[in-house]
């Protein structure tokens, strides 16, 4: 079994994925993928400022876009991850989303695990297996208006 | 304790530039080659990007007014490290900041930065001169701003990077670019000697336990070389260089009786000083002991003259009868001869550390280690060198004979006054007036564990080559013992 840090986070996200995302219709999948994507800027910008974890998400992402283009969609700003563009827009199927977020999350939490000696890969996959459909349907839905508006408030 | 692995490093590509880095550059890190214009800072960079950059890993060198991409290209092509395959497979791409920075600034500049390394994701990164920014920075805030975002970016896209600038010792003080990067590799040229000499030091390097001395280095055609003897000429504790592990544990010199003088033999490993005012036989002496290992005892040796040169040598062996000439020809003598005003001492070390190990030398003669150092005056550099000269013969499980001058009329036994501290032992050659001839001795002057005869013994020098008369005291027939031997 390899164990370099990449093979070992893509058993935990394959695990995730197949322990939660079950039986998740596609168009909620989107929403359940933005709520992960969200938890793990949140975690990381504990310890991590806002500018390095917009060019570790941007990275991940241009990664990963060379492979599944409809991550074109995904928008990043100082916030975090903007999905609205890939809600709105036309339906991908299940495996098509599983596959691009897949990729994804294992990408970001590689650069975040690589560039923190690991240290943060933990606290990281905690984040993620919070991340449930239960979860997600008990959450008041967050809008990234919502998180723009909550970011202006705490400035001010 | 399991010690933790440390980060992976990349090699330089630079003579002995690893050693004192203690294993290379570490990846993903941010250095600043600082120094000079005129340094090598440029060439420096290259060569480790030539030599580590491929389709793989491929390599940006962002060019900004300091000096034109065309330049740059233009004199690449004069060193041997330039591959221009890499540039035409895409391994290294230049990228010439010249055009946007004079016209739009630190932030469109920045943006088509980033635009290059999302396009290219380069393992490598040298930005050509980091210090153009500072002149165009409207602001300190400005700069620190731009500073912060090129080095998260780069850090972000894990790339080993190289910002070069002609910063100083004060600029590392209290330039706040010195405080986010992972390294400092200080570039130096000054006149030492009456020679300009051109220096190296590793300031800062996280994550390793780099040598933190300045070591010198030259840059050729072949690109840039490091001279660290005390990093890389280093006592070997396992002994066994090469082939240690069978045959005697002490040599014989084969020079006439001059073993009769030593005992049980010189345990290898061991240097000597051939101590000597000028024409008492030290060359010869040496150049003898040389062809002897490898006629009587088929140990290869290696004759290293600052005096004489090869073909000066050479004649002097045929002179003496000796088939000098077969055994080099066989491979088993190599005689390296550098004029004095060529000498080069930290380059020469290193380079008779290579020739010594090439041949696998086991008799090995600095002829002499007075001219070798003449030109270096502070008396902690010479016994260093000294040292490392003992050191080499140490490494090779050889037994080395280092000539030194002495003075007319001074009791001294060396040239710097050192040297007999540091060596195994000392053979000393004197001469005295006798009637119309001058008389020649030879004296085992010091020798580390080993019993041997002490006193000056006659030594004539004839058409065969040495010939020593040990003075062998009487025997104590009472009670059967042997001669009293010093230890």
């Amino acid at each position: 079994m390899s164990t370099d840090p990449k093979s070992l986070h893509s058993l935990q996200v394959d695990a995730w994925i197949q322990r939660t995302t079950k039986g998740v219709p596609p168009e909620r999948l989107s929403v359940f993928f933005g709520y992960a994507m969200h938890a793990l800027w949140r975690r990381s910008s504990v310890t991590l400022n806002d500018v390095t974890l917009m060019v570790i998400f941007d990275r991940a992402l241009i990664i990963c876009q060379e492979e599944h283009p409809l991550l074109d969609l995904v928008k990043l700003d100082a916030v975090g991850v903007n999905l609205d563009e890939l809600k709105q827009g036309r339906q991908y199927s299940a495996t098509q989303l599983h596959q691009a977020f897949r990729c994804l999350i294992i990408e970001i939490i590689t650069i975040v695990g690589s560039l923190t000696a690991e240290i943060l890969t933990a606290p990281l996959y905690n984040e993620l297996s919070l991340v449930t459909t239960d979860s997600v349907s008990s959450t008041p839905k967050v809008t990234h208006e919502k998180k723009i508006a909550v970011k202006s408030e705490r400035k001010s | 304790m399991i010690k933790k692995p440390g980060p992976e490093r990349i090699e330089t590509g630079v003579r002995n530039l690893d050693s004192i880095l203690d294993g290379g550059i570490p990846k993903g890190t941010l250095t600043v080659l600082a120094g000079a214009p005129g340094a090598g800072k440029t060439i420096l960079s290259q060569q480790m990007i030539f030599h580590n950059a491929s389709p793989e890993k491929r390599a940006l060198i962002f060019q900004t007014l300091s000096e034109p991409s065309a330049k740059t290209l233009k004199y690449l092509s004069q060193f041997e490290y330039n591959d221009l395959g890499k540039i035409k497979d895409g391994s290294i791409e230049f990228v010439d900041l010249g055009g946007i920075l004079r016209n739009s600034g630190l932030e469109s500049t920045i943006a088509l930065m980033v635009e290059h390394i999302k396009r290219v994701k380069p393992t490598y990164v040298i930005i050509d001169s980091f210090k153009v920014f500072e002149d165009l920075a409207h602001s300190r805030e400005e700069l620190r701003k731009f500073t912060y975002e090129v080095a998260i970016h780069l850090m972000v896209w894990e790339c080993t990077s190289f910002l070069l600038g002609e910063f100083s010792d004060k600029d590392i003080e209290v330039n706040p670019l010195f405080s986010i990067v992972d390294g400092i590799i200080s570039l130096k040229t000054r006149e030492e000697a009456d020679e300009v000499q051109r220096f190296i030091r590793v300031v800062k390097m996280r994550g390793t336990n780099h040598s933190r001395d300045e070591h010198s280095m030259s840059i050729s055609s072949k690109g840039m070389g490091v001279y660290a003897p005390k990093v890389t000429i280093r006592r070997d504790t396992q002994v066994d260089l090469y082939s240690r592990r069978s045959g005697p544990a002490r040599a014989k010199l084969g020079i006439s009786k001059i073993d009769q003088l030593l005992g049980e033999g010189v345990p290898y490993g061991s240097s000597f000083l051939i101590s000597g005012v000028a024409g008492t036989g030290k060359t010869l002496l040496s150049l003898e002991f040389i062809y002897r290992g490898a006629k009587e005892f088929g140990e290869k040796g290696i004759f290293f003259s600052f005096e004489e040169t090869e073909e000066r040598l050479r004649e002097i062996g045929k002179g003496m009868g000796w088939d000098l000439e077969g055994e080099i020809q066989r491979g088993n003598i190599e005689i390296v001869s550098v004029a004095q005003t060529d000498i080069r001492v930290e380059e020469h070390l290193l380079m008779m550390q290579e020739r010594i190990e090439r041949l696998k030398a086991r008799r090995i003669a600095v002829d002499s280690a007075s001219v070798f150092l003449y030109k270096v005056t502070d008396p902690r550099i010479i016994r260093e060198r000294i040292y490392e000269l003992a050191t080499l013969v140490q490494r090779a499980q050889g037994i080395g004979f280092l000539n030194t001058d002495i003075p007319y009329g001074s009791n001294a036994i060396s040239r710097f006054g050192v040297e007999e501290t540091i060596v195994d032992g000392v053979i000393l050659l004197t001469s005295s007036e006798k009637g119309f001839e001058r008389e020649r001795f030879i004296e085992i002057y010091k020798l580390r564990n080993t019993a041997h005869l002490p006193g000056r013994h006659l030594m004539h020098i004839t058409r065969d080559g040495v010939e020593i008369t040990p003075r062998i005291p009487p025997t104590k027939k009472k009670r059967g013992g042997k001669g009293k031997a010093r230890k």
